[in-house]
């Protein structure tokens, strides 16, 4: 998320959002909303800091009372923000994305601290922006909550994408095999362009192939095969599949 | 959208919408009442009070600029390295993608405020003789134009004091390691130099606040304006030039 907001330069390549890279955006603050880690002054009221984002944009200083409504905020906005909760800045953070009204928004763990009634809200509020044309791009560790909220998913693992995909696509996107061969049919997937991982004794998760490319590819290797079926399971059940497979390739 | 004038007017409301200013302030006040008590309670070794005995005394006692260098050094580099510290630079990045152009209204807000500070604290120090002469033998001799001198001096060291300071927290990016930082550059390290190489003695910041407020000769005032100015913009340089290079936390 740094590297595409300029705020730390790629080893290789290029970010860019809608074709333009964020240094080169016209008026960023109104084009990309941002909510990354909280970054307030312990010592400035929630809605100085407002102001002060609202003016270095030229925003007009009425949508610094809006979004504090919105948020719900509008009755602490004059604490200084040392003495919010962890739950009230991430919704003054939000607040501040918001500020520009942006056609796009960038979010890092956004549901982080709120309370399920705030999750509820922060949901609506982005599957509503996403309804009405918007982009929203969320980074969460919450996978159950990115179910809710996501259409489309990259799964990132120690750098390294993993998956990607419609969210839809993604939970039917791997194969479980039962099969006495195990070490073989890793083998024959591997060589295939599969990425395969050991799993329960006899099982073999795959990805990268769909069923028939599995049975195929296992019928001309002679391996016996006593179960092939969609792997479907959550998001969290698939983000460990994935993850732990990339140790076990490693391992091998 | 995001001019330079919009980023300045943010900068000047991210310095004044925390108490530093007032804690500033304070120390000006409580600098000021000291100097006042030096005035009423204070004599040369001989028990006399000569060090006020002549115009050129009282102006050297009211000669705020060494202090205002020193001063808004610390504010600037506090100001900004707590941006860092705060990540409160973030949003500022992101508001204006192009640093230099953020920065320098950082820069240019931390003058403005390390000037009006080291204005307010000149107007007090003088304030402070003015009120306690008096009690004394002597009244204040000081004429009206060595007065504004004197001020405009002070407002001067103080900007220049802050951007050095500034620069200084936009490199270090650490509060404690930027005020450690400034306090070399304007303590420490002048009279290593002067060490190293006596002609440079003429040169160091102390030496050209004194010559600004005129109770000092060893330069022309404009050479030390010159100089002053050099001390705070070749820093700024370097922190221009790291600004757009470094990632942000």
């Amino acid at each position: 998320m740094k590297v595409l907001l300029d705020l730390a330069a790629a080893d290789g390549g290029t970010a860019r959002i809608g074709d333009t890279r964020y240094r080169d955006l016209a008026d960023p603050a109104r084009a990309v909303g941002v909510m990354l880690e909280p970054n307030f002054h312990p010592g400035r009221s929630g809605r100085d800091h407002l102001r002060i984002l609202a003016r270095a944009a030229g925003i007009p200083m009425v949508r610094v009372d809006e979004m504090l409504e919105s948020v719900g905020l509008a009755a602490a906005a004059d604490r200084r923000a040392g003495t919010y909760s962890l739950g009230m800045r991430q919704r003054l953070g939000l607040a501040a994305a918001l500020l520009g009204d942006p056609s796009v928004l960038v979010l890092d763990e956004p549901a982080n601290g709120l309370d399920p009634e705030g999750i509820r809200t922060l949901r609506n509020s982005l599957r509503g922006r996403a309804a009405q044309g918007h982009t929203v791009f969320v980074s969460s560790h919450l996978l159950a909550e990115v179910e809710h909220l996501a259409d489309d998913v990259i799964v990132i693992n120690k750098g390294r994408l993993v998956a990607q995909g419609s969210l839809a696509d993604l939970q039917h996107a791997a194969a479980f095999i039962r099969t006495p061969a195990r070490d073989r049919l890793l083998d024959v997937v591997a060589a295939a362009g599969g990425v395969a991982h050991a799993r329960d004794g006899d099982g073999v998760v795959v990805r990268g192939m769909d069923l028939d490319q599995i049975g195929e590819a296992a019928f001309h290797a002679g391996i016996p095969i006593h179960q092939l079926s969609s792997e479907a399971g959550s998001l969290e059940e698939l983000f460990l599949n994935w993850t732990s497979g990339d140790v076990e390739e490693v391992e091998r | 959208m995001t001019t330079w004038t919009n980023l300045m007017r943010a900068e000047l409301r991210k310095l004044t919408s925390t108490r530093m200013p007032w804690a500033f302030l304070a120390v000006l006040v409580v600098i000021s009442a000291t100097t006042a008590a030096a005035v009423i309670f204070g004599t040369d070794m001989d028990g006399s009070k000569a060090f006020i005995a002549t115009a050129a005394d009282q102006q050297s006692l009211m000669a705020f600029a060494a202090n205002a260098l020193m001063g808004a050094g610390l504010f600037g580099a506090i100001a900004v390295a707590r941006e860092y510290a705060h990540g409160t630079v973030v949003p500022t990045f992101l508001t204006s993608p192009r640093r230099q152009r953020a920065m320098l209204a950082q820069l240019a807000a931390v003058a403005v405020i390390g000037g009006a500070l080291a204005l307010v604290g000149a107007g007090l120090t003088i304030t402070a003789v003015w009120l306690s002469l008096p009690t004394t033998e002597y009244g204040f001799m000081v004429a009206a134009g060595d007065v504004v001198r004197v001020l405009a001096a002070s407002a001067f060291a103080g900007a220049a004091g802050a951007v050095l300071g500034a620069a200084i927290g936009a490199l270090v990016r650490n509060t404690g390691g930027a005020v450690t930082g400034t306090v070399l550059v304007l303590i420490i390290a002048p009279p290593l130099i002067i060490q190293l190489a006596s002609d440079a003695a003429s040169w160091v910041p102390n030496t050209l606040a004194t010559v600004l407020s005129g109770v000092g000769d060893e330069v022309t005032t404009l050479a030390a304006g010159l100089a002053i100015a050099a001390w705070a913009l070749v820093p700024a340089a370097i922190a221009l030039a790291a600004v757009q290079r470094r990632d942000v936390a």
